[in-house]
Formats: structure tokens, C-alpha cells, sequence
């Protein structure tokens, strides 16, 4: 019982310093690293973790049996091995160790897997087991010596098992290994296969990573075509020594695969063909030249080779690298033309990139960080006008239409669940540059392109809530509109009950189909009049983090931070995922973003009194071309205040015979009195109906009417 | 050496048996005590030997590092030696007392291997001018019984034979320095080429005309002096150092380094044979100190 051999493990490693100090670690092996199997009655386990049910679930494997992952498998399908139907699985120490060391949020998925009873994941302790050691032999890589410990791991189990007749089978993505453990007389599958022939999971093959097989290490390094840049350091002192030049590098119009540095210093400037060469330097970067001998240099070529074209005709032809630089090489060579030689060159650094938007590459991922490439700047009226007019067919308008036709599907899709489309009435100034003064205004149009530009905002802001609260499910950051209390509805809804309306407000399904059934013949308005008002009722929205459902600009700063983490382009800091924090950081962002919003307010005000100051120069301005109309304002007497009774169950104010509702049409008078001038004010003073002592009369007999509004309900 | 006090008729009693060519242990004159060789008993040491010539014990080790090198040799590498005469091999290396016998130790070690003849220092070097391997030898006496500097020399061309080093790269040209990685295959490694090392063998005269090899510290009472002889394994002297005040007759001075050339070159035959049989036995476990 216990201890059988110590070994020691020798390596060497690099500190810091430059030092080579050698290590030397004890390994003890044990007699008593127990198979975890509830069944067996060799192993003396205190608390085994795996039982066999009775029937197995795979065509492949008729017998029940225990799983047992390899490395990649481990790292590459945590996907699958977290799906409830996959239990009784066996990870050596070997696996979890490299999983530690390759990927820390992937050992955290499985480390709760290995917690979580019910999975019944068994950490098999391969390393300490007398016979399950494997010691690294030479020409081995120290990723052949762990895949041979798991090889021996499932070759131990098998052996074991063999006594209370139970069966275990590998699972690893890499055919040499599946092939190497078949030779062992093992039974070996890759997730794919495996999961394939689960009968009652067909749902689960989705999950499976799509993969590359492993080829190993070697691809890697393979895939290394270009040569590294040199770092600046190295650049600075070339270029002093002068073994480097500097220059600005220009890609040649006609033949991507030559460019021409302007070096100070040379009267011609120096060639670089081919792609190597030209080492990923692009059109305008400042570049570091090294000068090849004279021997290798080379005339420009006079064909023209087209980029897109190039890959156009190669796409469909899986090459590897090195042939079809081979190909671009030879393209080259056979385009030499009959100039002079040129001074050639290599770049071998870049100094500083010129800055541009480029595309990226669309990875499978569901989000992904890439660069948006600009095509152009459009104004929602331009785009509207591109989209119209039938005779405009280039790329861009197309894309522009097919974008739009996206973007009303995506919103039927909305609606059909049960979104609120409410209106809100917003006026546009048009400011003289010079003078700084208003000189018209007009009614801001809703054009379809911006209809379209709002579709494409929600879904980004939808998916990017989805994606968060999916891998964080207690941390995102979210934002919402509360549903509204009742109470917020009752000013409406009588209002509407004055107007003979029934709004269902329910739910937002049924109150958005019931603003869409309303509409008043001889009042074109009335419909958006009544969504402004509804809009009133609604609740503000809040951030708030899904952990602890608190609700809490800044905000969006989170939510990218959480979506890089998600992509892996970014590591986590502990605050990130700390609900308790981000339910703090909310209460701070809403309670900024009110103070934001009364800073708003108050600047409204401001505008309506500028709107009223233009409408009164306007009408002075008009008063000026015919002298005759002018007349006083009737002051209003305030003393014989006449009376005025409101009703507030069927809502309506009556004086006299006169009885205002709610969405009558009246007459008013818009003033701005400067008599304070800190404190400038609106006045809105009623001209029709008629209320004697009461309403004023209108200042204007003829032409421009008045602006209508809604009439507030006003207690007196 | 260790001091013995010897009577008068022990000494006498000795120098007889020489004249007649015994010694009191049985020997003839030029005859070695039974030498016992291990290597790699210390894990944590690049290299490490322990040596037993009758009663005398050393233990060597051998550590490497890499340091710059200095500037008047910039393509060579270095070994140092230190010597370390532990209180337990003998009374009178108790505090300090075996400060000096270390020293005397470490300068002939020096100057054994100052030749580039006898360790080629040149292909220590890494990355010249910046970096080069250092070795650090460390000589402990654990038990002193006389012919420490024999024992030493031997368990110095063991320890360095055991000697392995992590295969070194120089990885490209970042920013212009040559930088250096290790290789973390435990099986690839670099050993120091000791086939030109020497070893020391030391004669005493013992009485007129005749010196003893290899003498015990009895022995050591009765002759004033001694001459200590670096024999390389072809045979060549590298060095002569005398311990003692005394005087030797140039007839049995050319006699002992005559002497001493045939018996180092046998020796180093031997050692070598006996450290490639150690070398092929598989999976060998060092038997240590038990």
C-alpha cells in the first residue's frame, strides 16, 4: 500500500536572467491510484464516481462503456462533453494538466464538469500510477510523451476492466493517435464519429467542433511563409549603419505583386517584386529596405496582374502556400520586361503603416473584432434618393437596397413580436452660418433609410446582449425598458376614453395594435398625436447587470469589454465579472444619465424659445410689408378671471358654453416674454374657442395659420 | 596532511620495509590502494563524481552556468575550481585549519587545466563576447587518509567525463544580439571532451634514492618530501609542483617523472575503461554514500 518508486524528473530551463539552471524533481508512484469504478472489486476506492448503465447509446459501441478524452478533445469539444448525454467519462491527469496549461476558461468548463456529480467525470491520476508512468524517451516530443501516457492510461483500464468485464473506449480527434491506440487492440473514435452513432442525440453533431484534425506542431511553423519583421530597435541601428534604407513604399497600379520605395539618397527608386518581398508592407507605409547585390536585381515587369482577378480565378483551387507563391513567382519571371535594371530590394520592417479602414475576415465565430471598410458617406436623404431612382444600378445602391429589404424583414419580425412603434413629432432648424440665426424650420421627415439604419442598430445591440448573457450568464451588462406600471396608462387612457378610443394595454403587442386601428378621418395627425402620448407612459431605460437583476453609458464599454473576453481578443479582470460591482457601476450610470437628461430638458426649453422668437420675427417681418394689419395685443384682464370647471372622470374643462376635450383643435398664440431676461418664458395664450374674458384675439387676419398643438389637460 | 605522530622506530621500521621493497601494507613502491570511482550521485549538479583511494574520500561536482565572458578572452569559456576541506575528514581542519591544504589544492588544479591543451575552453563559448559557459568545480574532502591530490585529480577527470549539458541554440538576430534557448529534451545534451584531461600522481621519498607512490599518511611522516606530476593520457607532463622542504637528487627526480609518465598513462587507460563500463549499464542506480 502506498509508495513503490520514486523517479526524478530532470529538465532544464532559461531564467530570466540568461541563467540555465537544471531542475530536478521528485515523482513518486503509487500502488493504490484506484480505477474510480463502482463495480470493482480490485480496487479498493473509497468513493467511486463512475457507474455503467445498463444499455449504451451508440451504434458504434453496442456494449456500455466508459469514455475516455484526450487533450484535444478536452480543449477543442468542452462543447460536447458539457451536453448531459455524454457521463462516465474518464480524464487522465495527463489531459487536465495540459488543459491548465493551454487554456485557463476551458479548464474552468471542465473542472466544473469534474465537480458536478451527475457527469460523473473521474480524474484518473495516470502520472502517479507504478504502471501507467511513461518516461520521455529520446527523439519523443514532450506532446508524443503525454499522448503515449494517455494511450497507456486507457490500455491499464482496459486491462483492468477486463476482470469485471466492462469496456472503455478513446476518444481523440488526431488519426495518427486514433490509429496508434487501434494497433494497442484499443477501441479509438473521434468526437465525430462517436457522437454520429448516438442514437438518441441528433441535435449533438452541431455541437461538434468542426475540425482540423491535428497534424501536430509542425503546421505552424509551416505556415510562417513570410519572414519576420525586424524589431525597431534593430531597424534604428540598420538605418544608421546604413544597411537599411527608409522609404515610402507605392504598390505599382497595374501588377500587385510589385511596389517601388522612394529612398533619399538613390535616383531610382528600389524595385520589390514578388510577395515575400514585399512582406505584407501595403500602398503609402513607411518601410525599411534592405538593398539585395546587384546580382539579383531585377527589371520591372510589364504585365498586369490584377489582385481580385488573381484570387478569383484561385479560389477555387486549395493550394498550399508555398505553391501558389510559386505560381505568383513564376507570373513574375515570365513578365520581366526590357527596361534597365533597377536597384531591388527586400522590405524588412515597417516603420509606420499608413492608417486606413480595411475589411476583416469573417471568422465562424458569432462576433468577431474586424475593421469596417468605408465606401463612402451618405446622408439618409442621398441614400433615400439612391435607393428611388430606378436608373441607379451600381454596386453600391444595390447593396443599399438589399440592405433595405433586410432590414423591413427584420422588422415585420419585430412587430409580428409584438414591438411598439411610437412616433415622436421633431422639427428641424436650418441655421444661416453667417448670422447664426434661425432661417426656417421644417418637419423632420422619417425616410426609409433611416428606418433602415435603426433596424441594423437594434439587431447589433440584440445580439450583442444575447452573446453576453449567453457566456455570462450572472455578468452582463443588459439594458431594457421596464414594463410600466398600470398607473403610467391611466392619464392616457381616459384621455383616449374622452375620444370614444379602448387602448389594450396589456401587453405591447395588443397596445401596438390598437394605436394601429386608430385613426381620425379629418385629422391626419391624431394617430401620431396619440403615439406621442403613449410615449409618455413609457419607462426610461435601464442598465442593469443579468447577475443581480439591479438595474444600473459606460455601459457599452462593458458590454465590448465582455464581448472581446468572448472572442478571447481580451483577458478579464476580476471586476468584470463581479456582479456586485457592475450592479454599482449601473446605479451610477443611471443616476448620471438622469442628470443628463434634466440638462436636456432644460436646454428644450431654450429651443422653444428660439422657436418662438423666429416665428415672432416672422410674423413682425410680415407686419412690416402690410403696416395696416398691425394690431395690439389685447392685454388680457386678469381681474374678471372667468371660471373654469374640470372634469376629471370624463375629462374636459368648461367655462361658460365652451367645454375643451382632449384632442380638440384650438387656436393659440405663442409669445416669448423677455420681461425677465434670466428667465425667459413661453406663453401659449388661447385664441379659438372663443372664451370671453379670457382668450385674445388673433394677431393675424389673413394667411399663415397658427400652429396646432394638442391641448394639455390645465388645472385651474 | 594529517599530523601523526610517529615514533622514531615507526619510522624506521617503514623506511626498512621500502629498502626492501615492501611497504606495510603489502604494496610494492610504485602500487596504488584499491580505487573506488562513482559518478552521478548529486542530481542537481550538471556533473558530479566521489572518489575512495583507501581511506581518503573526495566528492566533485560540476556546475555550469553561462555569464559574459571577460573582456581580454571573449571566445572562451572558463573552470574554476574550489576546494572545500570539510572538519569531518580530518582533527585539523577544524575552523579554519584547512584553508591553506585547500588553497595549495585549488591553485595546482588551476594550473592542471590552465592549458588549453587539457580542456579546450574554446568550445564553451556560446555567443562570443556575450555569452559563455562557466564551470564551476567544487571538491570536497570528506575523509582525508593521504594522496589528496591524487584522489582529487581523479575524481575531477570523473566528474567532468559525467558532465552533461543542455544542448544550447542560438535562436535569429533579435534586434541585432544573438540570443540563446535551451532545449528542454532532457536526452539532448553537450559533454566536455576530457581526453586530454591530466591527472596528478605524487611521489614521496621516502629515503635516499627511492619514492613511494601513492603514500599513506604514515608514510607521509617519513619522508620530508614530495613531488607532484600532472601526466596527460599520452603521457606528457604538464606540470611539477614539490611539497616539502626538502631536497631531491636529480637522478631520482627524472626517475619519478619517468615514473610517473608510464603509470598516468595506464591509469588513465583504466579510468576511462572503468567509466564507459559505468556509462553502458541501463537504468543504473548510483549507490551512494551506503
Amino acid at each position: 500500500m502506498g509508495l513503490v518508486e520514486r523517479k526524478l524528473k530532470v529538465f532544464y530551463r532559461k531564467t530570466k536572467k540568461g541563467n540555465i539552471i537544471k531542475v530536478v524533481r521528485e515523482h513518486y508512484l503509487r500502488n493504490d491510484v484506484w480505477c474510480g469504478y463502482e463495480g470493482c472489486r480490485e480496487c479498493e476506492c473509497e468513493k467511486p464516481i463512475l457507474d455503467m448503465p445498463d444499455i449504451s447509446d451508440s451504434t458504434l459501441v453496442p456494449e456500455p462503456h466508459f469514455i475516455m478524452i484526450d487533450t484535444n478533445v478536452a480543449l477543442h469539444q468542452i462543447d460536447v462533453l458539457c451536453d448531459d448525454s455524454i457521463t462516465n467519462v474518464i480524464v487522465p491527469q495527463t489531459v487536465v494538466g495540459e488543459v491548465r496549461h493551454r487554456s485557463l476558461p476551458i479548464y474552468k468548463r471542465l473542472r466544473d464538469l469534474i465537480e458536478t456529480s451527475s457527469k460523473k467525470f473521474y480524474v484518473f491520476t495516470n502520472e502517479h500510477h507504478n504502471e501507467c508512468y511513461v518516461e520521455r524517451e529520446a527523439e519523443e516530443s514532450a506532446n508524443d510523451r503525454n499522448d503515449r501516457a494517455i494511450r497507456v492510461a486507457c490500455w491499464w483500464y482496459k486491462q483492468h476492466l477486463r476482470l469485471c468485464n466492462q469496456k472503455i473506449i478513446l476518444l481523440t480527434n488526431d488519426y495518427a493517435n486514433r490509429d496508434k491506440v487501434r494497433v494497442m487492440e484499443l477501441e479509438a473514435y473521434t468526437t465525430k464519429e462517436y457522437v454520429s452513432s448516438l442514437k438518441n442525440r441528433p441535435g449533438l453533431l452541431d455541437i461538434v467542433a468542426s475540425g482540423e484534425e491535428d497534424k501536430g506542431e509542425d503546421t505552424i511553423t509551416q505556415r510562417c511563409l513570410y519572414a519576420p519583421h525586424w524589431s525597431m530597435d534593430k531597424i534604428r541601428q540598420s538605418l544608421k549603419t546604413g544597411k537599411l534604407r527608409q522609404g515610402c513604399l507605392k504598390t505599382s497600379r497595374n501588377n500587385f505583386l510589385e511596389a517601388n520605395v522612394l529612398v533619399e539618397g538613390l535616383d531610382k527608386s528600389v524595385l520589390i517584386q514578388g510577395r515575400l518581398n514585399i512582406n505584407r508592407a501595403l500602398n503609402d507605409d513607411t518601410v525599411a529596405v534592405e538593398l539585395l547585390p546587384e546580382d539579383q536585381w531585377c527589371r520591372p515587369a510589364n504585365v498586369i496582374i490584377d489582385q481580385e482577378k488573381q484570387e478569383e480565378e484561385n479560389k477555387d483551387k486549395e493550394e498550399a502556400d508555398e505553391d501558389a507563391i510559386k505560381k505568383e513567382d513564376d507570373l513574375l519571371a515570365a513578365g520581366q520586361g526590357e527596361g534597365e535594371l533597377q536597384p531591388t530590394g527586400r522590405v524588412v520592417g515597417i516603420i509606420r503603416r499608413k492608417w486606413r479602414q480595411y475589411c476583416g475576415i469573417i471568422k465562424k465565430n458569432e462576433i468577431t473584432e474586424s475593421i469596417i471598410k468605408s465606401r463612402g458617406e451618405l446622408s439618409y436623404e442621398q441614400a433615400q434618393q439612391r435607393i428611388d431612382d430606378p436608373n441607379m444600378q451600381d454596386d453600391l445602391t444595390n447593396s443599399l437596397r438589399n440592405l433595405n429589404m433586410l432590414a423591413k424583414q427584420l422588422k415585420k419580425k419585430r412587430i409580428d413580436a409584438g414591438a411598439l412603434v411610437l412616433a415622436s413629432m421633431e422639427v428641424k432648424f436650418h441655421v444661416d452660418p453667417d448670422t447664426d440665426t434661425v432661417v426656417d424650420i421644417v418637419a423632420k421627415q422619417h425616410l426609409e433609410t433611416m428606418s433602415m439604419v435603426e433596424e441594423f442598430m437594434l439587431l447589433a445591440n440584440v445580439t450583442s446582449a444575447e452573446c453576453t448573457l449567453k457566456h455570462f450568464p450572472d455578468c452582463a451588462l443588459l439594458r431594457r425598458h421596464p414594463a410600466p406600471p398600470h398607473s403610467n396608462f391611466e392619464s392616457l387612457l381616459v384621455a383616449a376614453k374622452s375620444q370614444n378610443i379602448e387602448l389594450d394595454v396589456s401587453s405591447n403587442k395588443t397596445l401596438a395594435e390598437s394605436l394601429n386601428n386608430v385613426t381620425r378621418d379629418n385629422n391626419p395627425f391624431f394617430n401620431s398625436m396619440l403615439r406621442i402620448m403613449t410615449t409618455r407612459c413609457m419607462m426610461q431605460a435601464l442598465y442593469f447587470c443579468s447577475g443581480t437583476l439591479e438595474p444600473t453609458e459606460y455601459a457599452d464599454i462593458i458590454v465590448h469589454r465582455l464581448l472581446a473576453v468572448i472572442i478571447e481578443a481580451d483577458r478579464t479582470y476580476p471586476d468584470l465579472l463581479n456582479p456586485k460591482k457592475l450592479a454599482d457601476l449601473s446605479q451610477h450610470i443611471n443616476y448620471r444619465h438622469k442628470m443628463a437628461q434634466y440638462a436636456g430638458r432644460g436646454s428644450a426649453v431654450i429651443t422653444a424659445i428660439q422657436l418662438t422668437l423666429y416665428l415672432d420675427k416672422r410674423e413682425k417681418k410680415k407686419e412690416k410689408k402690410n403696416p395696416t394689419k398691425g394690431a395690439e395685443p389685447m392685454e388680457v384682464d386678469k381681474i374678471h378671471a372667468p371660471e373654469f370647471e374640470f372634469n376629471e372622470k370624463e375629462l374636459f374643462v368648461k367655462c361658460g358654453s365652451v367645454i375643451i376635450r382632449p384632442f380638440d383643435h384650438l387656436k393659440i398664440q405663442v409669445t416669448v416674454d423677455t420681461s425677465d431676461v434670466q428667465h425667459q418664458r413661453v406663453v401659449s395664450k388661447l385664441i379659438e374657442p372663443i372664451i370671453p374674458g379670457f382668450s385674445v384675439p388673433s394677431l393675424k387676419r389673413e394667411s399663415s395659420e397658427p400652429k396646432e398643438t394638442t391641448s394639455k389637460k390645465r388645472k385651474k | 596532511m594529517a599530523d601523526i605522530s610517529l615514533s622514531e622506530a615507526e619510522k624506521r621500521y617503514i623506511v626498512d620495509g621500502v629498502k626492501l621493497g615492501i611497504r606495510v601494507d603489502g604494496r610494492e613502491r610504485l602500487d596504488y590502494r584499491q580505487l573506488e570511482i562513482e559518478t552521478g550521485l548529486v542530481s542537481t549538479a550538471n556533473g558530479s563524481a566521489r572518489v575512495r583511494l583507501g581511506c581518503t574520500d573526495v566528492l566533485i561536482t560540476v556546475k555550469m552556468e553561462m555569464e559574459p565572458p571577460p573582456p581580454q578572452q571573449p571566445n572562451d569559456g572558463q573552470i574554476h575550481f574550489f576546494v572545500n576541506c570539510s572538519a569531518n575528514a580530518a582533527p585539523e581542519f577544524e575552523g579554519r585549519g584547512g584553508e591553506d591544504l585547500a588553497t595549495s589544492l585549488s591553485a595546482m588544479l588551476d594550473r592542471l587545466y590552465s592549458s588549453p591543451l587539457s580542456l579546450d575552453t574554446s568550445r564553451l563559448c556560446v555567443v562570443p563576447g556575450k555569452h559563455v559557459k562557466v564551470l564551476y568545480v567544487d571538491v570536497e574532502i570528506l575523509e582525508c587518509g593521504g594522496n589528496l591530490f591524487d584522489t582529487v585529480s581523479l575524481g575531477v577527470k570523473a566528474a567532468l567525463w559525467a558532465t552533461r549539458m543542455p544542448r544550447i541554440y542560438i535562436t535569429g538576430e533579435d534586434g541585432g544580439e544573438l540570443e540563446f534557448m535551451v532545449s528542454d529534451n532532457p536526452q539532448e545534451v553537450d559533454r566536455v571532451d576530457v581526453s586530454n584531461a591530466p591527472i596528478l600522481i605524487t611521489h614521496l621519498r621516502i629515503t635516499e634514492n627511492l619514492t613511494v607512490i601513492d603514500p599513506t599518511p604514515e608514510e607521509e611522516c617519513c619522508g620530508p618530501v614530495q613531488v607532484v606530476v600532472g601526466v596527460t593520457p599520452k603521457g606528457l607532463i604538464t606540470t611539477t609542483q614539490q611539497l616539502g622542504a626538502g631536497t631531491f637528487a636529480p637522478q631520482t627526480l627524472s626517475a619519478s617523472l619517468k615514473s610517473a609518465q608510464e603509470l598516468g598513462v595506464k591509469i588513465h587507460h583504466q579510468l576511462m575503461q572503468r567509466l564507459l563500463q559505468e556509462e553502458s549499464i541501463p537504468n543504473r542506480k548510483t549507490k551512494g554514500f551506503l
